[in-house]
């Protein structure tokens, strides 16, 4: 059991209660999705940054990407 | 769409999350959260990635050896994450309002109330899983997970953890986030467990009596 796995992972509350050592252990596997570092998640930012809103929006909703400009960025 | 800096979430140098007016809170696998004390709110920020992931989901799959079935995370679209969303407000899980998608297109911006800490945590889960009407599910998954029926659709639930397990302002004990995923149709025709524990979710959403299912109800005592 790492630090990390042993601390709530809150989305509304820091001040969720911490596990004993016997419930963790018990109830470790619950949680299935586990967050992001901050290195993973600034690697992702950075790769979303270099695509153009429109493709972002794109991206989001499913749909084919367009070519970006690669001088402006601009989608195309 | 949402301005998020009107909201008062902001981008530091490294372009991760900041506020100087809400509160940040732990970041979960899905989101990142800020509260807002003095409105008891909390703002879930779902990020877009790369891949097109927005939020998480689950696949379900027979195990190889026969003797259960094998989970396995995966990114959910906006639609599924949306779709969860809904799915756990109507059931009757922690009020969730999907606020909007930001300007940038960015981020799934939902809005729920504070909640605080449980009390008693296999207590307030009872509780919590009671209140959406979600039945505990003895068919194999190497991990603790439920079914509902909402929506017309039998969901499977897992990914109640210590951190979304809380207290409503009430003091009822609630789910704010779980992970979701409809049970797929051929799952449940292949076991009978699942038919079941469908059947009889279904029949708890719907006001139904439950099946009685003991091995002897049809047969007359003085038979055996």
């Amino acid at each position: 059991m790492t630090a990390a796995q042993n601390k709530p992972s809150s989305t509304s509350a820091p001040d969720a209660k911490l596990p004993s050592k016997a419930q963790s252990s018990v109830l470790a596997s619950d949680q299935l999705a586990l967050p992001l570092t901050d290195d993973e998640r600034k690697a992702s930012r950075r790769q979303l940054a270099t695509l153009h809103r429109g493709n972002r929006m794109r991206l989001m909703l499913g749909q084919p990407l367009l070519k970006q400009d690669p001088a402006s960025g601009a989608s195309r | 769409m949402i301005d998020l800096a009107a909201l008062g979430i902001t981008h530091d140098a490294d372009d991760m999350l900041q506020s100087a007016t809400l509160r940040p809170l732990k970041t979960g696998a899905e989101a990142c959260p800020f509260a807002d004390d003095q409105w008891r709110l909390v703002y879930k920020l779902f990020p877009l990635f790369r891949s097109g992931g927005l939020g998480k989901t689950f696949e379900i799959e027979p195990s190889e050896d026969g003797e259960g079935y094998e989970m396995s995370t995966q990114d959910a679209t906006l639609l599924q994450t949306m779709e969860k969303l809904m799915v756990l407000h109507d059931a009757g899980a922690c009020p969730t309002e999907i606020v909007g998608l930001d300007y940038m297109f960015d981020y799934l911006v939902v809005k729920q109330p504070l909640a605080s800490a449980y009390h008693d945590f296999e207590a307030d889960r009872q509780t919590a899983v009671s209140a959406i009407q979600a039945l505990p599910c003895k068919a194999r998954f190497k991990r603790q997970t439920w079914i509902l029926w909402e929506h017309e659709t039998a969901w499977i639930m897992s990914d109640l953890h210590y951190g979304n397990i809380m207290r409503e302002a009430q003091g009822q004990p609630t789910i704010i986030d779980a992970l979701l995923a409809p049970l797929p149709p051929e799952l449940i025709k292949g076991s009978r467990l699942l038919t079941e524990h469908v059947e009889d979710a279904r029949a708890l959403r719907l006001g139904l009596p439950l099946a009685g299912r003991k091995a002897f109800d049809a047969v007359n005592d003085d038979d055996l």
